[in-house]
């Protein structure tokens, strides 16, 4: 067919009007390429351009005859079927974005009684809530205010003490056996060398070890040191179930000081994401979060007097060239270790301190009391069935008391070890109240204890009010159990809610003006598609809102700016379909075939100039924080809406026009 | 040229610029350029905003209009808190109301590494003690610990490589290996000049920066990828002409659309960058200077290198990604058509 001539022999045959003639010659003569080609031979534009109408006049004509090919006479079938396509669209786009401007549902007037009980007053409301779904766009932080914590789980430090306590028990049980055990020494990267006196006994040690603790395997013996290796696997799930508890444990507490909506998430390995939108008190609540609210309790042990006890400490603190005043729990740990090394006091006992807080000043210590603990704590907060915070009756000055009540495991154990406590060898016949590693008191044991009731005294404040917030905390986190493990804040973003109302207004007006400016240059350049493409680009943006209400992504105000940027990137796709059959029409097509070829011949451009933007958005979407996540999310949703509406939708309705209206211009 | 409304028509059809004549000219100084930016960046030095270097940012009004600047420095100095930095926080409120502030402590070196410091509450309680609860109203506070803005530094240009390598990839595969490192360069090029920018005017270098780097990445390869298009249209179509003039015609050809969705895109950037609110003005500016840059450059940076990957393959022997050409190699020089031998000439 692009036989030399070609042309010739249908310029001669113009004339005739033989039907069938002119569709075989036709169709297969004349395909659109071949026009391109025509344009770069050397005839004058004029008469380049005659030819080409009657070209396109011929073609017209046979294909519409013969109903082939995209140019019809009537709008066929398939038409309506697109048309059905995106009314589903628009009806599905309308029903997720309208219940998010009516309001809050629960502020909503409703009828009070009657047959109409508990249904809203406005007809428009009882439609929202009848047929509509239930999905409202969630504000993040910037727009609603709240709280959002970055917290890091401690999980090295929790799979010590882990090993910990499983090879003091271990060694107990050694003990008990006869077996001699040495110093324990676990290494930062939990290997483990445990010193026996009697290398013979090892087999029998190993079995007590591995009884008491999973995590660890027999590696070797080495003189009398035998060595462990922690098992990976083992402890990639201990820690794994730690972040899971310290999730559940935060939840709990958040649930219990009522935040609406809260979100809480693991993020890696070892951090947790919190989130709490609407927050009112956020120093509290960090408060609660990262307050550990380790308990235990512990027998006094009576090896040394106190004088001696502190001059023990006072040698140890000089040793470690630590000052007087630094009483916190590190270096409390390291003059313990210091200490029990130096055999200056027994491998199974340890200091701790009891700390006077300042009543005005929390941070401020005022006095500090040394005792002699047990190492391995054989009660812990976790066997604590229920706490409540109450007024203690028995002093003149009303103080603050949380009183406990034990699981029946924890009882019998309390009740063990009160009557340990009772046992005349155990002389000050005193028990410590370790609250996260600071004795809280170290009452005398008078009788063993058997009901599993204890009581925990406060410290004295000068406002009252506070003291009994501090009582209430204490005992919600008591309640909703221990943190498995220390959890620090690494990032903290606060934004109150005064502010998160002016970014909504500054959000909203700023686009509405964009949106203004757009339409406006749409319409000027481009007259009737200009229309169109206005249509479309707000179809775009009810279909962006209509994505995020549906899948519950959250809106921030960087997304408000990606919906204001995603506007610019809808009009561009209609630019670039409009400025080709701008050009189809000065290559001499009529505007129905200018309309055609000009959506076939972009859509390839649209994809490749889509996709490569996605890329980005993409990368955006996985790297970001969270309001960069929400930019991120508004332009993807936006990219894939723009793909549906300003090609497929404006094709939709310019087809609508080009055919059934004697549009003269749709360009 | 035709500005009837509703025919706006920037660009005439006909026009015929030799773009490609200057190409030349135009890398020199768009190299010049880039390494201007550079040396600002080297020189005067990013200004890390505490997303990557940690520390307090807080966002408080004072609802007194008799509450000046220096008093509030002061305040903050005698609470013992530190060097801090403030700014007004922009917007369109009244100045009667009272004034914003975005007061900025930065994390001290060696401190609140792994965990934020309370020098925020500290803050806060300094200025209501000093100033009256009432009257002073935080608005946000940002605190930042010194790992999570390392990592999120690292994860930043992390993003930035990422995005870089998946779009060579992606136009490599769907173009042609020709077309892609100068699209990649062009993308860089934009990127290293908004960065320049927005370091000579002093604007701090965060999260969101680096979000406004990305999304001009996306426009910019927008752009580039439509005059490719094109140029892989004509190159089609007209297989003879250079590939200098088939650039040539691409780039007139793309003209009226490029400059028209810019024009968009810069409008809506405008607005944003003065009615957008404080943290949203930044990024607005950036990604319209991005915008800016982006145009000339998938013009002036994107289509010179690609003419010049094309002569660099075309010299190690690449020649298969001309059509014409692939047609000649696909064909078998020994054929010989049959030949036809009629009996009798039919009636």
């Amino acid at each position: 067919m692009h036989r030399k001539g070609c042309y010739l022999r249908h310029k001669k045959e113009r004339k005739k009007t033989n039907v069938k003639e002119l569709q075989r010659s036709s169709a297969s003569c004349f395909p659109e390429s071949f026009c391109f080609k025509v344009q770069l031979l050397p005839f004058s534009s004029d008469t380049v351009m005659k030819f080409k109408l009657q070209v396109s006049r011929v073609y017209h004509a046979a294909a519409s005859l013969k109903d082939e090919g995209r140019v019809f006479r009537n709008l066929p079938l398939f038409w309506w079927v697109k048309v059905a396509l995106i009314l589903i669209a628009l009806v599905f786009g309308l029903a997720y974005t309208i219940p998010t401007f009516t309001g809050d549902p629960s502020a909503w007037p409703r009828h009070d009684s009657g047959e109409m009980k508990g249904q809203p007053r406005k007809w428009g409301h009882r439609f929202v809530q009848n047929w509509l779904p239930d999905s409202r766009i969630s504000l993040g932080l910037d727009l609603r205010g709240g709280l959002h914590l970055l917290l890091e789980v401690d999980t090295e430090q929790s799979i010590r003490d882990a090993l910990n306590r499983a090879l003091g028990r271990a060694r107990e049980h050694a003990t008990t056996a006869g077996i001699k055990v040495g110093a324990v020494d676990i290494k930062p990267d939990h290997h483990v060398e445990i010193e026996l006196e009697d290398p013979a006994k090892k087999d029998e040690f190993v079995k007590m070890v591995s009884d008491q603790s999973y995590l660890l395997t027999f590696d070797r013996l080495d003189g009398n040191k035998l060595r462990f290796v922690p098992r990976q696997t083992e402890i990639n799930t201990y820690t794994s179930q730690i972040l899971q508890q310290a999730i559940g444990t935060i939840r709990n507490r958040i649930d219990q000081f009522g935040v609406a909506e809260p979100s809480i998430f693991q993020q890696g390995d070892h951090r947790i994401v919190v989130q709490m939108p609407g927050l009112q008190d956020p120093a509290r609540a960090k408060e609660l979060i990262g307050n550990t609210a380790r308990l235990d309790f512990r027998l006094v042990l009576n090896e040394h007097a106190q004088d001696k006890l502190e001059a023990l400490i006072t040698e140890a603190r000089a040793a470690l060239t630590l000052p007087a005043e630094d009483s916190g729990a590190e270096s409390v740990r390291r003059i313990s270790q210091w200490l029990r090394e130096n055999k200056k006091i027994s491998a199974n006992a340890t200091l701790m301190l009891g700390r006077q807080y300042d009543t005005a000043n929390k941070a401020k210590i005022t006095a500090v009391q040394p005792y002699l603990v047990e190492l391995n704590p054989k009660l812990t907060g976790d066997l604590i069935e229920d706490a409540q915070a109450t007024r203690g009756q028995d002093s003149i000055i009303p103080t603050e008391v949380v009183s406990l009540k034990f699981k029946p495991q924890g009882a019998k154990i309390f009740g063990d070890l009160t009557t340990e406590a009772r046992k005349s060898e155990n002389a000050p016949h005193q028990i410590a109240i370790i609250l996260d590693e600071n004795v809280n008191s170290a009452p005398v044991v008078n009788e063993p204890i058997l009901t599993g009731n204890a009581q925990i005294t406060m410290g004295r404040r000068l406002d009252s009010e506070l003291a009994a917030k501090e009582a209430q905390d204490l005992a919600l986190v008591l309640r909703a159990g221990a943190l498995p493990a220390a959890v620090k804040i690494i990032e903290e973003r606060q934004v109150g809610p005064s502010e998160g109302e002016e970014n909504i207004r500054v959000g909203l007006l700023s686009s509405a003006v964009a949106a203004a400016l757009v339409i406006l240059m749409m319409l000027l350049i481009y007259g009737n598609s200009g229309l169109v493409a206005n249509f479309a680009m707000i179809f775009n943006v009810m279909l962006i809102l209509a994505f995020l209400a549906a899948f519950g992504a959250t809106l921030t105000l960087p997304g408000i700016a990606g919906i204001v940027l995603t506007m610019a990137v809808a009009v561009d796709g209609n630019v670039i379909i409009n400025e080709r059959i701008r050009e189809e029409m000065r290559a001499g097509h009529s505007v129905k075939q200018a309309f055609y070829k000009g959506y076939d011949a972009s859509f390839g451009t649209l994809v490749d100039a889509h996709v490569t933007s996605a890329v980005a958005g993409l990368v955006l979407l996985v790297y970001g924080n969270a309001s960069v996540k929400g930019f991120a999310i508004t332009l993807l949703a936006g990219i894939i809406a723009t793909l549906f509406t300003s090609y497929y939708v404006t094709e939709v309705i310019g087809q609508w026009l080009v055919e059934k209206t004697n549009i003269k211009r749709f360009h | 040229m035709s500005f009837r409304p509703g025919n706006i028509e920037i660009f005439s059809h006909t026009m015929n610029f030799d773009f490609m004549k200057w190409r030349h000219l135009t890398i020199g100084f768009s190299a010049v350029l880039t390494v201007i930016a550079l040396l600002i960046v080297a020189v005067k030095g990013l200004n890390y905003s505490i997303d990557f270097l940690g520390g307090v940012e807080a966002n408080v009004s004072f609802k007194d209009p008799g509450i000046h600047r220096e008093a509030i420095e002061a305040a903050i100095k005698d609470a013992g808190i530190g060097a801090v930095e403030m700014t007004t926080f922009g917007g369109l409120e009244a100045k009667d109301e009272g004034s914003t502030y975005v007061i900025r402590l930065q994390r001290e070196p060696g401190t609140a590494e792994n965990a934020t410091s309370d020098k925020a509450e500290k803050l806060v309680a300094a200025l209501k003690s000093k100033f009256g609860a009432d009257k002073v109203v935080v608005g946000s506070i940002t605190n930042i610990s010194g790992k999570i803005g390392k990592e999120e530094e690292i994860r930043g240009y992390l993003a930035l490589l990422l995005a870089f390598g998946g779009i060579l990839l992606y136009i490599a595969v769907r173009f042609d290996a020709r077309f892609s490192p100068g699209a990649v360069i062009c993308l860089v090029h934009d990127v290293i000049i908004a960065l320049g920018f927005m370091t000579a005017i002093g604007k701090p270098f965060s999260v969101s920066s680096i979000a406004a780097f990305l999304t001009i990445v996306g426009y910019s390869i927008n752009d580039t990828v439509i005059v490719y298009d094109r140029i892989r249209e004509t190159q089609i179509l007209a297989p003879r002409l250079s590939l200098v003039e088939v650039v040539n015609r691409s780039i007139n050809q793309t003209l009226n659309r490029t400059v028209i969705t810019s024009a968009t895109g810069l409008v809506a950037l405008l607005v944003l960058s003065f009615m957008g609110g404080g943290a949203i003005e930044d990024f607005a500016l950036t990604m319209f200077v991005g915008i800016l840059v982006g145009t000339y450059s998938s013009i002036y940076v994107a289509a010179p290198l690609t003419l010049m990957m094309d002569g660099v393959l075309r010299k190690m022997g690449w020649k298969l990604a001309d059509p014409l050409e692939k047609k000649k190699a696909e064909k078998d020089p020994n054929f010989v058509p049959p030949v036809v031998v009629r009996k009798k000439t039919p009636k």
